[in-house]
């Protein structure tokens, strides 16, 4: 499998550390049912068939976290981009 | 291949000689030790940054590209973050400092690495049995550059920027420590072809 980094073109997955699921959110901490959302947050995590958004970072590369969009069950590569928004290519 | 470097210590550097077939494909030189920094902007200061650079009469590349102008070659290893390379022992810092003030983080760099200059004329299929991007000449030309790991060692390498597709000669800043292993890797891939090894005196 092969990633398309959008800073340093495609590289082999080796060169990826894979985090997961980008689809959680962090809860509010402060918020009373805190223990509830973070033990989902933390803990809970879909298996889903197709399409899924995770974290990719490009450990051996250019060092930046990737949000990438992989197909679960062909490992095509769908969509990649810098997970910190405001990241642009230069 | 595993004999011809079995009486060498997989710790030290290769001595320069010839190895393995008796022509020569692939040449490999240390260069002698000069100085280095990384260079990291500022979030949202890449531009002004690369700005600056310009009026001092440099290049930083935006994107993974080597670029040498006035004695320096700066290389992009990430968004908003270079390599810098100059012959020059121990100035570096110092024309790279004033020109980063306020807009990046300049780390000295220098003794880092240790870079080789390899080139020849079978220098790809050489390098094709570690390196993980594609050298083809449609793919990666003069002033190009990776940041990528090679036979298990993290390394940034590039394509000389005067250098035609033709003749390629690629730089590789090598961490010191790794250098050995780096060294062995490219002899034994290079040996079918035959490899001249200069710069490293006896190992
Ligand atoms: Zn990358």
């Amino acid at each position: 499998m092969r990633i398309p980094c959008p800073y340093c073109g495609a590289r082999d997955a080796h060169e990826f550390a894979y985090l997961g699921d980008a689809t959680v959110t962090r809860p509010d901490p402060a918020a009373p049912d805190a223990l509830d959302t973070f033990s989902a947050y933390v803990y809970e995590r879909a298996n889903p068939e197709g399409p899924h958004d995770e974290f990719w970072y490009h450990a051996a590369g250019c060092r930046r976290w990737l949000k990438v969009t992989r197909n679960t069950r062909t490992h095509e590569i769908l969509a990649v981009a810098f997970a910190r928004a405001e990241e642009t290519t230069p | 291949m595993a004999d011809m470097l079995a009486d060498i210590a997989p710790t030290a550097l290769l001595p320069d000689g010839h190895y393995g077939a008796p022509s020569e494909g692939v040449r490999a030189r240390l260069l002698p030790g000069g100085s280095a920094a990384s260079l990291v902007a500022r979030r949202g200061a890449a531009a002004a940054l690369a700005a600056r650079f310009a009026e001092a009469g440099l290049v930083l590349p935006a994107g993974p590209k080597a670029a040498a102008a006035a004695g320096v070659t700066l290389v992009g290893t990430g968004p908003g973050r270079w390599l810098a390379f100059a012959d020059d022992v121990g100035v570096l810092p110092g024309r790279i400092l004033p020109l980063a003030q306020g807009l990046a983080a300049v780390t000295d760099q220098s003794d880092a690495s240790l870079m080789f200059e390899v080139s020849g004329p079978r220098v790809r299929p050489a390098l094709a049995k570690g390196v993980m991007v594609d050298l083809d000449p449609s793919a990666f030309g003069a002033g190009d550059a990776a940041t990528t790991t090679v036979s298990h060692v993290n390394l940034t390498f590039w394509q000389v920027a005067d250098t035609p597709a033709e003749a390629p000669a690629f730089v590789f800043a090598v961490p010191r420590s790794f250098a050995p292993a780096f060294l062995r890797w490219l002899a034994a891939s290079a040996a079918e072809f035959g490899f001249a090894l200069s710069g490293a005196g006896r190992g």
